[in-house]
């Protein structure tokens, strides 16, 4: 076995020997008996980095996770779930609603551009009679009510 | 019909002992019991995940409930097909508000910042071990989010290798890559610190 065997299955495989293919076993065992020291020391590191790594994960979290921070977050998600099942009921109803009352595909095909056409109008109509009105007036409707109402009808 | 009034009867004890994929069918109905049956039996591990990644208890209490959350609002669209486990989805899922977090939050306030360790253990074990734990979360922090995410749920989740592939979104080759880089930046990091060499390492 070369040292860059050596190296890539100890990088792939982990440091637990007996976890590497069984024909790389009992060569990797009597290299790493032999080898250089700088592949010794490589070795000890990776142990001991694996070492760190299981002790750290079995090491309690700080604040632990105990039942009453349990408790509290199962509590609050609950009760946040129950407000959005309402509000997913009252979104469905609505929905429900808006397609059972536009829903129609005619009403959608015709009623759109008809609704479109009446903003329009409404807006070209209401320009016109500013334009109409504008040389006359003030912009204010006092002044308009002033122009055209004779102060004898009040 | 029979089956969903029989299943509003079941008391949580009962469907402590149903698969997670009967409960999720439950959830999707809008049953709060097997919603909480659920959150009981995934809420540690995925809790300790989240603290993990973003080093923050706060933070990981609210990633934990919103991806229960995520839980309640998509269990109708969630369909077991045999490939996807519930576990591997809903840590991927954790995963990912994890990385979201970390990317919105920039500063932490002061009131945030985690807890200093308590300066009186007991013994010099419990000194040598929590500061293990606490180099080891730091160095593990430093880490790309895909190699801290590979990392995290491969040596502190109870997930196997292929389901943490499966939970990161990747193949069970490139997790193989992303720890491999993982733990070389964690040696890198942890011989800079001059920890390696100082505790096992040394010739």
């Amino acid at each position: 076995m070369t040292p860059k065997q050596f190296h890539k299955l100890m990088e792939r495989r982990g440091t637990n020997i007996d976890l590497w293919p069984s024909v790389f076993q009992t060569e990797a065992r009597s290299f790493l008996a032999t080898a250089p020291q700088e592949i010794q020391r490589e070795w000890r590191r990776a142990v001991t980095l694996e070492t760190m790594l299981t002790q750290s994960a079995q090491t309690p979290l700080s604040p632990a996770i105990d039942s009453e921070r349990m408790e509290r977050i199962v509590e609050n998600t609950l009760a946040i779930a129950a407000q959005t099942h309402q509000a997913l009921k009252t979104g469905n109803s609505l929905s429900a609603a808006f397609y059972a009352l536009f829903g129609n595909a005619r009403v959608i095909r015709y009623g759109a551009p008809a609704l479109l056409g009446l903003i329009l109008g409404l807006s070209l109509g209401a320009n016109s009679i500013e334009s109409v009105f504008y040389p006359y007036v003030a912009t204010d409707l006092s002044s308009l009510i002033a122009y055209y109402v004779p102060m004898e009808s009040f | 019909m029979a089956y969903e009034t029989q299943s509003k009867k079941t008391s949580a004890k009962a469907m402590d002992a149903w698969e997670d994929a009967a409960l999720i069918e439950e959830i999707s109905g809008g049953n709060h019991r097997a919603f909480q049956v659920l959150m009981r039996r995934h809420l540690p591990m995925s809790l300790g995940v989240a603290q993990r990644m973003v080093g923050n208890p706060t933070d990981a209490d609210e990633i934990a409930q919103e991806a229960f959350l995520k839980v309640w609002t998509g269990a109708a669209r969630w369909r077991s097909d045999g490939q996807a486990q519930f576990k591997t989805w809903f840590y991927r899922v954790v995963i990912n508000l994890c990385i979201d977090r970390k990317r919105k939050k920039t500063t932490e306030p002061l009131d945030e910042a985690e807890d200093a360790m308590d300066p009186s253990p007991n013994s010099f074990d419990q000194i040598s071990t929590q500061e293990t734990a606490r180099l080891m979360s730091d160095a593990v922090n430093a880490l790309p989010e895909r190699q801290k995410s590979a990392i995290t749920l491969f040596y502190y989740s109870d997930l196997s290798g292929s389901e943490t592939a499966q939970a990161l979104n990747v193949s069970v080759s490139a997790l193989d890559s992303l720890l491999v880089r993982g733990r070389r930046a964690l040696r890198a990091r942890l011989m800079a610190l001059g920890i390696l060499d100082e505790i096992g390492g040394a010739p």
